[in-house]
Order: C-alpha cells, then sequence, then structure tokens
C-alpha cells in the first residue's frame, strides 16, 4: 500500500528564508528593468513599411528633379543657341519676305527652320 | 481574468503586481520544485529562474489559465530542464538508497525513515512520472487542471499516476 500523505511537509527551510527570497527574486527582475520584449524587433518591423514609402517618396522627388533639370537644361541649352531675332529678320529678308511676313513670323515664335547656330 | 492579472498585463501596476504575486505564490512554488530536486541550495536556485521567466514572459500571458497553473507549469519545466543538465554532469546515478541515507541527514529535512524512503521511491520514477504523482498526491490537483498544467490528456495523467504508484508500492515492499 502506498504510505499515507505526510501530514507535515518534511522539506525544511532556513529561518527567515522566504523574504530574503523575495528580496532576492525581486532585485534580480528589478536588475532586467522589464519584461522581455520583442520591441526591437517589432518596432523595426513596424517601421519597414513607413521606410519604404519614404524610399518611394524620395525616388519620386529625385526623379522628379533630375526630369525638371533635364528639362531646363535642355530649354537653356535652346535658349543659348536660338538664332538672334536680327538675324531672322535679315534672313527672311533675304529671303524676299515684307515686313509684316517678317513681324507675324517672328512673333509666332518658330524660328526652327532658321536656328543657324545648331543646323550650320 | 482576475484583479492581480489584470494589474500584471498594465505596464504601470505590474512591478507592485509581481511583488505580491512573489509573495502569495513563492512557497508554492518552493514546495513544488523541491519534491522534483530535494536539495535546498538547488530548490531556491530553480525557483529564482521560475519567477524571473515569468517575469520576462508575463506579456505572453493570456490569462486563459489561472495564474496559479501557469506558475506550475513554469515551475516544472524549469525542474525538468535542472534534473536533465544535473543527470549529464553526473557521470554516475545517485543510488535510491544512498538518496534516503542522505536526505535523513540532510539539515533541512525532518521527515522519519518511512518519509525519507517514499522519497527515495520517488525519485525511482522517470522525472514526467515524478511530476504526476507529486502533484496529484501532495497537491491533490485534479487531473483536469494537471492536464493543463503538462499539457497532457487526462487519460495518459490518469494511466502515469496509476503505474507510478504500482511502482512505488514495489518499491517500499522491496525496501521493506
Amino acid at each position: 500500500m502506498l504510505p499515507q500523505k505526510p501530514d507535515n511537509d518534511p522539506f525544511k527551510v532556513p529561518a527567515g528564508y522566504f523574504e530574503q527570497l523575495q528580496e532576492q527574486i525581486l532585485a534580480r527582475i528589478d536588475e532586467t528593468s522589464a519584461p522581455k520584449k520583442k520591441p526591437a524587433k517589432n518596432k523595426f518591423v513596424m517601421l519597414k513599411p513607413i521606410m519604404r514609402y519614404a524610399a518611394g517618396i524620395a525616388a519620386s522627388v529625385a526623379l522628379f528633379f533630375l526630369f525638371t533639370q533635364s528639362y531646363e537644361q535642355r530649354v537653356a541649352k535652346t535658349a543659348q543657341t536660338q538664332t538672334p531675332d536680327y538675324e531672322v529678320s535679315s534672313n527672311l529678308y533675304m529671303a524676299g519676305m515684307n515686313a509684316n511676313e517678317i513681324y507675324e513670323y517672328i512673333a509666332s515664335g518658330d524660328d526652327s527652320s532658321y536656328n543657324f547656330y545648331e543646323e550650320n | 481574468m482576475d484583479s492581480l492579472t489584470q494589474r500584471l498585463k498594465n505596464p504601470d501596476t505590474r512591478r507592485e503586481a509581481f511583488e505580491e504575486l512573489v509573495k502569495t505564490q513563492s512557497q508554492n512554488v518552493y514546495r513544488n520544485v523541491r519534491r522534483m530536486v530535494y536539495d535546498h541550495e538547488d530548490t531556491n536556485d530553480v525557483v529564482q529562474n521560475v519567477f524571473l521567466k515569468a517575469w520576462l514572459s508575463l506579456d505572453s500571458f493570456r490569462g486563459d489559465a489561472q495564474l496559479s497553473t501557469w506558475l506550475y507549469r513554469i515551475a516544472v519545466n524549469e525542474s525538468l530542464t535542472f534534473l536533465s543538465k544535473k543527470k549529464k554532469e553526473m557521470s554516475v546515478s545517485v543510488d535510491e538508497t544512498d538518496l534516503a541515507q542522505t536526505l535523513r541527514s540532510d539539515t533541512y529535512f525532518d521527515g522519519d525513515d518511512a518519509q525519507a524512503k517514499l522519497f527515495a521511491a520517488i525519485a525511482t520514477l522517470p522525472d514526467k512520472q515524478r511530476v504526476v504523482f507529486n502533484l496529484k498526491y501532495f497537491e491533490e490537483m485534479k487531473y483536469e487542471e494537471m492536464s493543463q498544467v503538462l499539457n497532457t490528456s487526462v487519460g495518459a495523467l490518469k494511466a502515469s499516476y496509476h503505474f507510478a504508484v504500482q511502482k512505488i508500492e514495489a518499491y517500499m515492499k522491496q525496501h521493506e
């Protein structure tokens, strides 16, 4: 037969042990400061989509500036190579156009066919 | 979810609530661990680890089970881990007769010869079966709660306890 369950716990502890144990446990807990969180990883995971959006916006802005700059450069280059009005009028006069026709042509701004600096 | 569990879940009241948990549960946890590892100093180390683990894993405690059940589970796992490490460290297993003798000469053991023999008999059980026996025999824990602590079916626990009793009875008869 199984012996009857002991009335008293035969395992004893030194006097004042449990008070000391509680202090030791709480001291160890305070050393660890806070429950182990996974936030370090979680924060990063949470930041990931934000970082993705930020990278997307940055790329868009960079492309915008790159495109705008190259467009401005092209305009500036065209401006530099644009034929002065007096040369255009002189050439048109030489081509047989009268003053009114020359004025209308210059006012329209289409001088591409007279861009001698580009073509010649 | 009881009041203490709610305070443990709240970061603002967590530390204070945990202090209360340590004060109310440290003796229970100590008693259970001591019945597994026997030696007072070893028990002291394991109990501290149990509460440290509990503190560090508070966020994972969902409050489905009782706090005491959750602590039992941690205590059982820590005790089993300790015993496993100790067995690996010791090249020769301790004879049960020597264990009864060791207990009798232990300053922090004041049981009689029959009790020393009983604990020596319990020490012959496989570690997990020892847990089942201790929780049923000493703590009088219901199989349903034990099932939560050990994550084992009630049927398996009943069978395990039945065989544990048979082994202990055979040991006691043999060492009369």
